[in-house]
């Protein structure tokens, strides 16, 4: 660690937040592991809309307890679909699909993406992806708990 | 627009200059025994005339005004037209542009109502109502700045409705007949542009044209005139409204060229609700634009009201069924088109034809147009951005050869009146020619007139103002925030 960061660092205690934790080198923005194993991860499933409330009930059933939806437009190999207004033809490229997004800890993970696996399958085309991330750090804002505490 | 406004201008104070001619005062007429009073109510029950009405009548009548049924009636029925325009057709067009210009459509619509009501004040309702000048326009100063035009009935078109009722009933025709055009030339045409065309247009075609087949001595109306050149029938203005200005509409989407880009860019309907919303209030409106036409509360009223309902329900169900059996799925804008291609249809027939007479044309009617709309547009790649031609014209065209032969002395006995030979065999010839008429006058004036609007004012917007949206350019206002 570099001596500008560890004046932030110590800065950061002072003010209830450790930089360190953060496991980034202020000084150049680059990543490093020494200090903290990642413990979470992020999924990110993108689905067909009406299968919100199924995945959404899947994961609370395996102990999630939180997530963040959003009403999301893009495709992939479904790609959009075709609109005929008497005799005008226009293609709709971007579909609509519902985002959620969890943090979970690691232990838990395999568990959750099962579950949405097996509810928001049709096994028709359009059915949806689902994206794997590590998580560095989470902190709940009210009581500045971290790591798997907070999520 | 200050040449526009001027040119108006210069309008007005020309027909104002013409002086009027007052009526001198009738010679006195001995009142009516009971007897005559009782004929009079009669009369007023059965849509004839008073004993006071004849030409040389030697008594007055006890109700000389207006009668309270009929008079009501038609004042309910001239709303409902009204209604038709606003908000009816700028909710059906205004939902079928994109956001960006819906408030250009209702500002156009506006715009018209406005314009037209004041040429129709000054002159219009003479030209198109005031005989005694011949068979192709009526007189320009008979009823100018309506003179003379108050609570009494003009015998010339009812007993029993006041003439500024009548007056105000036909203003609502005029009114939305070059709001028809509206359809075409949707997004792309400056709204200076869109009112003097409407300004011209309305004296060069629609004036002449209602003259022509509405007016007592009009060279068109077969029902009425015994000295027509052409014995046509047009009940509720298959030819005067729909033909002319979805033919016109037609050539001046060409003048104007397609929108900024036409097959390239996503030009989808913003609102298929508000286009829905815009229908119903068509349709309901339709029954005072139909069974309103007979002019009295009467049986032939009630035979429209009745043959509009079937058309329109009937042509609704067989365009969207079509698109069901074509494309797998029956549309909101397929039900919605197949409604007002039914009102159409049925418009110059309504107060001729009998029930099956109706169901064939609302069959039809969900037919034809359909085909226009999905196959012959694309195939000809003109930019009639909501379907005027393909509604109006064509349905126009199709319901004023219908009529020709499906129109039957059965359900309206005015046909016995002139045209006892005619119908049921050679009409449809008669019809045919004032379909010629309508289209030959409404393409060579809307060449003429469009060119003359491109040359004064200009047609198009600049391309950054049509890209921008007409409501922002035209007229300074968003139809939707955030």
């Amino acid at each position: 660690m570099t001596l500008i960061s560890q004046r932030l660092s110590l800065l950061a205690v002072a003010l209830g937040i450790t930089f360190s934790a953060l496991g980034y080198e202020t000084s150049t923005g680059r990543y490093t592991h020494h200090e903290h194993k990642t413990r979470m991860k992020k999924i990110e499933a993108i689905i067909k809309p009406f299968k919100l409330e199924e995945v959404k009930d899947a994961l609370h059933d395996v102990g999630a307890e939180g997530m963040t939806v959003s009403e999301v437009k893009g495709f992939g190999r479904q790609k959009g679909h075709t609109e005929i207004y008497r005799g005008s033809e226009y293609t709709v490229d971007f579909l609509p699909k519902i985002k959620i997004e969890l943090v979970l800890a690691d232990s838990k993970v395999q568990e959750a993406v099962g579950a949405i696996i097996k509810a928001a399958k049709t096994g028709k085309i359009g059915d949806g992806k689902i994206f794997i991330s590590n998580v560095e750090e989470a902190v709940r804002i009210r009581t500045e708990e971290k790591g798997e505490n907070a999520v | 627009m200050k040449k526009l406004l001027s040119l108006f201008a210069f309008l007005a104070i020309a027909v104002s200059a013409l002086t009027l001619v007052r009526a001198e005062d009738p010679p006195k007429k001995a009142d009516p025994n009971l007897e005559q009073r009782i004929a009079d109510l009669e009369s007023y029950v059965n849509n004839a005339a008073r004993g006071a009405d004849a030409a040389d009548a030697k008594i007055t009548s006890k109700i000389s005004g207006a009668g309270p049924g009929h008079n009501g009636f038609q004042m309910v029925c001239a709303a409902l037209v009204l209604f038709m325009t606003l908000p009816g057709l700028f909710l059906f067009y205004g939902g079928l542009v994109r956001k960006k210009n819906i408030l250009s459509v209702v500002a156009q619509c506006f715009g018209i109502a406005g314009l037209v009501t004041i040429l129709w004040w000054a002159f219009g309702y003479s030209f198109v109502f005031g005989d005694g000048s011949g068979p192709w326009w009526g007189s320009f100063t008979k009823f100018g700045f309506l003179n003379g035009v108050d609570s009494n009935p003009n015998t010339n078109y009812s007993y029993w409705v006041s003439h500024n009722v009548f007056s105000m009933y036909q203003l609502m025709f005029a009114i939305i007949t070059p709001a028809l055009i509206l359809g075409a030339i949707a997004e792309r045409m400056k709204f200076s542009a869109v009112l003097l065309f409407v300004g011209l247009w309305m004296v060069v075609v629609y004036f002449p044209l209602a003259h022509a087949v509405w007016g007592i001595d009009g060279a068109m109306n077969g029902v009425w005139n015994a000295k027509a050149s052409i014995k046509a029938i047009d009940f509720a203005g298959g030819t005067v409204v729909h033909m002319s200005s979805g033919w016109s509409a037609l050539i001046l989407c060409l003048i104007l060229g397609p929108r900024l880009g036409f097959g390239k860019q996503n030009m989808a309907p913003h609102s298929m609700t508000m286009c829905a919303i815009g229908t119903g209030m068509l349709w309901v409106g339709w029954y005072g634009f139909n069974a309103g036409s007979a002019v009295a509360a009467d049986g032939i009223a009630a035979n429209a009201f009745t043959t509009t309902t079937i058309a329109a329900a009937v042509a609704s169900f067989v365009w969207a069924m079509l698109e069901y059996i074509i494309r797998g799925k029956p549309s909101i804008l397929g039900f919605c088109s197949g409604a007002v291609a039914g009102l159409v249809v049925i418009t110059p027939a309504c107060g001729f034809v009998n029930t099956t007479g109706s169901v064939i044309i609302g069959v039809l009617a969900g037919l034809v147009p359909f085909l226009a709309c999905a196959y012959l547009k694309p195939m000809l790649k003109y930019d009639d951005a909501l379907d005027t031609f393909g509604v109006h014209a064509v349905g126009g065209t199709l319901g004023a050869l219908l009529t020709g032969f499906l129109a039957t002395k059965d359900v309206n006995a005015n046909l016995a009146t002139n045209l006892d030979k005619i119908v049921g065999s050679t009409l449809w010839i008669e019809q045919l020619k004032a379909m010629a008429v309508t289209i030959v006058l409404s393409v060579v004036a809307t060449v003429v007139i469009a060119y003359i609007v491109k040359a004064v004012v200009g047609l198009r917007p600049t391309e950054e103002d049509e890209t921008q949206g007409l409501d922002l350019a035209d007229h300074g206002e968003e139809g939707y925030h955030g």
